[in-house]
Formats: structure tokens, C-alpha cells, sequence
């Protein structure tokens, strides 16, 4: 009778230990800003856990009423590396706004820009979402 | 006898009737063979003029498929939505360049220089809040498009440029 309890613990232990162990495929993309090639990129919880204060990745709309009945909207995207390297961009194409609209949590974002340098502003010109299973946190709560 | 007169009256007048509706009938009868013979003489007027000699078959249809219908259908309704899209964001353009130059010359520049003061002092400060720049952002909304894409563009190059620590 001890001895069948034993087995069962065992075996339910390396039952919770292969859960944990095999959680499917990940690919965490820590935030990179090439500010020569003008690409940023990362997924939100690599940046998220990263072990520094500075990194973060992410995308924005803003709609802001002029108080007449019209209204400025803008979006943008922003993110600073591990080293600091940091890159906003902004843009008013409605194209590009439906595009940010698109977003998602725990996803993985990269935009281009033009301009930039200095005090020159930088326009978005690219911007891409990737909500993929392979992004998500390690805690998310399954669902069986 | 008065009896059988009458019976006699009676049959002649039915027998009278009767022969009436069937002239009537045979008339009939003799329009509906001339419309038939008229539908079969054309019908062998078409048939001499084939100078083919082929056999007339009937014709089936050899026009789009189905599928082919309903890709065409479905390009013009996308078409139709991008074009019906693009002049509601043309138009919203318009009517907001409409209502941004209502305003007054004198308050546009006002509102350029509150917008100037507070991005400096954020340069000098090396630093803006959230607050700070929602407050920034809500006065660029009040400055015609043009000008507020060029503010815009001072605030993210100030951004960028390190000399606001500051995040939109």
C-alpha cells in the first residue's frame, strides 16, 4: 500500500515536471533598435521581463478633439533597447493608423521610419504586428 | 296535343343553338390551323435559308461560370468600399482643415507659442511626464494640420534627439 502511493507520487510528479518542461515552441525576440538600417523590433513580453529597466516596445494611437469639432489623430510606435538605443516614430497615414488599430497583447512589433536624426522628426513608414503562440508568457493560464 | 306542340318548339330552338355553337367552334378550329400552319411555314423558311446544311441545334450558354460572376461582383464591391473609404477620409480631412481655419490668426499663434514655451521647458527640465505630454498633444490638436504635423515632428525629434526624456 505505501509502496503504490510512492509510485503514485512519482509519477505525478514527473507528470507536472514534463508540463512544465515541454510548454511548445518559443521564440522571445528581445528589443533591437537599428537606428542605421531604421528597423525596430521585439515582442512585448521579452520586453516586458527583460532583465533591465529600459526596454520596451510598442505602438500607439492618440485622438485628440481641437475643441471645435475637430480633432488631431496620430499614431506611433516607440522602443528603446537593452543599450538604451531609442527610436519614436509617428504618423497620420490612415493606413498605417488601421494598421496599429490591429494590435494585440503579448505581441511582436516592428516598424520602420524615415528621418529621425537629431532633431529631424521620424515618420513611420512600416509597421507590423505578429500575435503568435510563441510570443505569449510563460504563466498565461491554459485552457483545459 | 298543345303539349307535344310545344316540346316540338323547344327541341327546334336547342337543335337551333347547337348548330349555331358549332359554326362557332369550326370557326375556331380554322384560326388555330392557320396560326400552326403560319409558326411551321417560318420554321421551313428558316431551315431552307441554312445554307450550311448543318442541322440546327439548340445553343447553350457559354457565358461566364458562376465563379467567374462572383469574383467580378466581388472586385466592384471592394473597389466600391475602398472608394467610398477614401473619400469619407478625404472629407473628414476637409471638414477638419474647415474648422482649424476658423480660427483666428491671432489664436493659432497663440496657441503656437504655448506650445513653443512648454516644449522648452521641457528641454531644460530634460524631462516630461505623461501628463506634460498629453498636455502638449491636446494643444497641437487646436493648430491647423500642417502645423501640427510640424509640431509633432518637434516633439518626437526632441524626443529622439535625447533632450526629453519622455515617452508618447
Amino acid at each position: 500500500m505505501k509502496m503504490s502511493k510512492t509510485i503514485m507520487a512519482i509519477g505525478g510528479s514527473l507528470a507536472v515536471m514534463t508540463t512544465a518542461v515541454f510548454a511548445g515552441y518559443v521564440q522571445p525576440q528581445q528589443v533591437t533598435v537599428d537606428l542605421v538600417e531604421k528597423i525596430a523590433d521585439g515582442d512585448q513580453v521579452s520586453a516586458r521581463t527583460a532583465d533591465n529597466k529600459v526596454e520596451f516596445i510598442g505602438c500607439g494611437i492618440r485622438k485628440i478633439s481641437d475643441g471645435v469639432g475637430g480633432f488631431l489623430h496620430f499614431g506611433f510606435c516607440q522602443a528603446t533597447d537593452a543599450k538604451e538605443v531609442k527610436i519614436i516614430c509617428y504618423s497620420q497615414d490612415p493606413e498605417l493608423l488601421d494598421t496599429i488599430s490591429s494590435s494585440a497583447d503579448y505581441g511582436y512589433v516592428t516598424f520602420s521610419w524615415e528621418g529621425g536624426e537629431k532633431e529631424e522628426q521620424a515618420t513611420c513608414t512600416r509597421i507590423g504586428f505578429s500575435n503568435q503562440s510563441f510570443y505569449l508568457p510563460k504563466n498565461v493560464v491554459g485552457n483545459n | 296535343m298543345r303539349f307535344l306542340l310545344g316540346l316540338a318548339i323547344m327541341q327546334s330552338l336547342v337543335l337551333f343553338f347547337l348548330c349555331v355553337r358549332v359554326l362557332e367552334v369550326d370557326s375556331q378550329t380554322d384560326d388555330l390551323a392557320n396560326k400552326f400552319d403560319y409558326t411551321t411555314s417560318a420554321l421551313e423558311t428558316a431551315r431552307s435559308t441554312n445554307t450550311s446544311g448543318e442541322a440546327i441545334t439548340p445553343v447553350h450558354y457559354k457565358g461566364p461560370s458562376l465563379a467567374q460572376i462572383r469574383d467580378v461582383v466581388k472586385s466592384e464591391i471592394t473597389l466600391l468600399a475602398e472608394q467610398t473609404k477614401a473619400s469619407a477620409q478625404s472629407e473628414t480631412r476637409q471638414a477638419s482643415l474647415a474648422i482649424q481655419n476658423a480660427r483666428s490668426p491671432e489664436e493659432i499663434r497663440s496657441i503656437q507659442a504655448a506650445i513653443s514655451s512648454e516644449l522648452n521647458l521641457y528641454i531644460q527640465d530634460g524631462r516630461a511626464g505623461e501628463i506634460q505630454i498629453a498636455s502638449l498633444q491636446s494643444k497641437i490638436a487646436k493648430l491647423p494640420p500642417d502645423q501640427q504635423k510640424q509640431m509633432l515632428g518637434k516633439l518626437v525629434g526632441a524626443i529622439n534627439s535625447g533632450q526629453i526624456d519622455a515617452r508618447l
